[in-house]
């Protein structure tokens, strides 16, 4: 049962196909749906009067309630995949509000092993307006062989609340997180409606 | 030829697939996607449980005593002005009411005993010279509680702490612990300890509750609940969702799962483990499924909307009991606190939501503030609802001077005559959870306590009825022509979606039982009598009623008058050649774009089969 996010490298024959499974999982990123609960469906509407259009909901994958969460939300974009000692890259941070928030300090939490290339660690809105993403670019040299794990998080405070929400990019293993991520959800899907 | 051609691509595909295969197992996986690798599905019954080491085993001659002391880690949230969330690992924390198992040289069960209430355990096995092996697991099977923390459904292994000893003589073989660190082994125990120390509280103000309240049942110890919990995982990868932190309860499987980490990292991202808030929320949703009965569909909330009332009522009920737990009557500041990371990575509160009152400086934009507009609002607000439970129970008088009556939730939720009671206990919210309470009996009085300065409060905004939400039609009542009124709200934020669609405002909902199968024609007909003829839809739900689905929604009329402005009356209408018999919800929705105005007050009547509904 243990964990190590420091995964030892093999990565020669992987390294043939690098670009290939970067490509793929591209692709698998693309398709996740961080949400699938709130899909739309586009039913037909009755036939009396004026006709209208309803976008229902389609139910969730299996009843359970959602956590509450902060007033934002964070995601991270790389424009590299694997990261290999040496290499220089940047990373895309985007935060949304879901409603106006004032003062909002975004960081990004570096490992040790990478040096700032371009871009600042701390930034600050002083009013964040709901539903526009703000971005923050910060590029990076890495010096080291090991996956390791960049951050950025988002935090503000409106009276005495606090709020914050982080994310997440695995230097060595993002891809093969996603696709795992995205097969175990394939796994549940198809057992949850083999079961029904 | 052909054939030929199919049989040379179906061969290189294979061998295409048998390349990626063997590079994929060449490349080194990390534990944690082995993990994910390795589940299927929160439902899915893998092998079971080791079997649990509950009976002593008595030996003859002189066996000797071993004892000792099982303790673990914790993280307490912190809230030091600029730098809040989660602190340094604490001291050892008693391990209460654990198995505890002992294996000899060869692997065999020697003894099974448990933890008291101090951590301390003791137990006999025969005099030897050979390494035994005591284990201190993360489960309990005793009049204390009933949990097992295990790693996920697929393979449902607990978690153990042990320590290798020679019974060459009695001794004491001193502490072991469970930390906070590495492995974080100490967070499944820290689960446990939460799941001990809820039942502990709902013995204490449930355990006499027969002698208190006609119909209620003592409580003794809470029926098995399965914890699942792994370091580093996130149950929201099950739903596709693994950046989004989740902890759940299963409905129907007794199944809680928390949050471990988001993608093996525990230090800087979203865990749950250590959030008693969390933890005891959701237990709290497990004794609503196994004592009571909850019509909650699930899905979003957020603390600051109008939402499905039986979803607010049993998010509330889970803010209510964890801060119960947690505080207990006597604290003037319970609070929700939702905690990231800890102070050995990047820690913060992704929430911390005042539940005696709501934050003082909160906007309707804040979440937690959840400030009903009018009376009867609150019953659609999960944080409203939370307060007025807190002021019922709490001792600190503001506003009220109500105490003590957790008791009388309790019995609400789950008496013979409360929610879990005949037909009209349906769309179960807590409208309906008052009108059990003001009839609840002591013997002598009814209601045992006038609940209704806590629930009048203005941030509480409650009403005692189902008034706003699934009051009971039938045909066989009176009233008169469009006897129901809806007064349509324009506000920013609706996006004309069912999602943003206000349920308080511009939603009125009804239950409707429809006896025995058979054809059934529901009409609606309003009248908006001056200004902006409004434009109201009729659907009809099935029992689970999850608003906007496609699933649920058995039938609909959403055709839009917007084309016939004339203040006219207009009829919506919704036939079924054979209804089941059953529990159905009527919705009578605003739709709110048809012009810049969402239409005036407007007069309506609900008709089955040419005979009008009435309450």
């Amino acid at each position: 049962m243990s964990i190590n996010s420091n995964t030892e490298n093999k990565m020669s024959k992987w390294a043939l196909f690098k670009s290939f499974l970067f490509g793929i999982s591209f692709i698998l990123v693309a398709s996740i749906n961080d949400n699938p609960s709130k899909d739309k469906v586009r039913n037909p509407a009755s036939a009396n009067k004026t006709k209208a259009t309803t976008s229902f909901i389609r139910n969730p994958l299996l009843k359970h309630t959602k956590k509450l969460s902060a007033p934002m939300m964070t995601h991270i974009v790389s424009d590299s995949g694997e990261v290999s000692e040496g290499d220089t890259f940047t990373l895309t941070g985007f935060m949304k509000a879901s409603s106006q928030m004032k003062n909002v300090e975004v960081k990004w939490i570096i490992p040790n092993d990478f040096t700032i290339v371009n871009g600042s660690k701390k930034s600050y809105i002083t009013s964040a307006e709901a539903g526009q993403d703000y971005q923050f670019k910060i590029t990076v040299k890495s010096n080291s062989s090991v996956n390791q794990i960049f951050h950025l998080v988002a935090k503000s405070q409106m009276g005495d609340s606090h709020f914050s929400n982080s994310s997440q990019f695995h230097t060595k293993l993002q891809n093969e997180l996603n696709k795992s991520n995205l097969e175990l959800y394939e796994r549940t899907k198809s057992y949850i409606e083999n079961s029904n | 030829m052909s054939m030929q051609f199919y049989r040379l691509i179906t061969l290189l595909i294979s061998l295409a697939f048998v390349a990626i295969s063997t590079i994929s197992c060449g490349l080194a996986e990390s534990s944690y996607i082995k993990s994910v690798n390795g589940r299927v599905s929160p439902t899915f019954t893998g092998a079971s449980e080791s079997s649990y080491c509950a009976t002593p085993t008595i030996y003859g001659g002189s066996p000797v005593t071993i004892t000792g002391n099982a303790t673990y880690q914790e993280r307490a949230s912190f809230d030091a002005g600029a730098t809040k969330g989660l602190g340094n690992p604490s001291g050892g924390i008693s391990i209460r009411h654990a198995e505890v198992l002992v294996v000899n040289a060869s692997g065999t069960r020697v003894q099974c005993a448990k933890t008291d209430n101090s951590g301390n355990f003791s137990f006999q096995v025969p005099e030897n010279t050979s390494s035994h092996t005591v284990y201190i697991n993360s489960r309990a099977n005793n009049t204390f509680a009933k949990v097992s923390v295990l790693n996920m459904p697929e393979q449902n292994k607990h978690y153990s702490i042990s320590k290798a000893f020679t019974p060459n003589s009695s001794k004491n073989i001193g502490n072991l612990n469970a930390s906070a660190t590495e492995e974080v082994i100490g967070a499944a125990f820290h689960i446990l300890d939460l799941i001990v120390k809820s039942n502990d509280f709902l013995r204490a103000e449930a355990g006499s509750c027969a002698s208190d309240i006609v119909n209620c049942v003592d409580f003794t110890v809470a029926d098995k609940v399965s914890v699942y919990w792994e370091k580093g995982y996130n149950p929201n990868a099950y739903f596709g969702a693994p950046t989004s932190g989740l902890s759940f309860y299963l409905p129907g499987f007794s199944r809680l799962f928390i949050l471990g980490g988001i993608n093996g990292d525990v230090d800087f991202s979203d865990t749950d483990h250590f959030d008693d808030t969390i933890v005891i929320h959701e237990y709290g949703h497990f004794l609503e499924d196994i004592y009571s009965e909850s019509d909650s569909p699930g899905g979003s909330h957020s603390g600051k909307f109008a939402i499905d009332p039986r979803l607010a009522f049993s998010e509330a009920w889970g803010n209510f009991f964890q801060a119960a737990v947690n505080y207990g009557s006597a604290s003037v500041a319970p609070m929700y606190i939702d905690t990231s990371g800890n102070i050995d990575g990047d820690t913060s509160f992704i929430l911390d939501i005042p539940l005696e009152t709501k934050e003082p400086s909160c906007t309707s934009f804040t979440p937690g503030c959840d400030t009903p507009s009018v009376s009867g609002e609150g019953n659609f607000r999960e944080f409203a609802i939370t307060r007025s439970l807190w002021d019922v129970f709490d001792t600190n008088n503001d506003g009220e001077s109500i105490s003590g009556n957790f008791n009388e939730v309790w019995a609400s939720m789950t008496s013979g005559n409360g929610f879990v009671s005949g037909s009209d206990s349906k769309f179960r919210d807590v409208g309906l959870l008052h009108s059990i309470q003001e009839n609840l009996s002591d013997g002598v009085s009814t209601p045992i306590t006038d609940w209704a300065p806590a629930r009048t409060i203005a941030e509480n905004g409650q009403q005692e009825n189902r008034e706003h939400f699934a009051q009971k039609l039938t045909t066989g009542g009176f009233c008169g022509v469009r006897n129901f009124n809806i007064i349509p709200l324009s506000e920013g934020g609706d996006t004309h979606e069912f999602d943003s669609s206000n349920l308080f405002h511009n939603n009125d909902f009804y239950h409707y039982e429809h006896l025995s199968s058979g054809p059934a024609t529901f009409q609606l007909n309003y009248l908006t009598s001056s200004g902006v003829e409004a434009d109201l839809d009729l659907f009809i739900y099935d029992e689970e009623a999850i608003f906007g689905s496609s699933v649920s929604i058995r039938g609909h009329d959403n055709s839009s008058t917007a084309t016939d402005p004339t203040l006219d009356v207009e009829t919506q209408t919704v036939s079924f050649s054979n209804l089941s018999a059953g529990h159905y919800l009527i919705n009578v929705k605003v739709k709110t774009h048809i012009s810049a105005s969402v239409g005036g007050s407007t007069d309506y009547e609900l008709m089955l089969g040419g005979f009008r509904l009435c309450p």
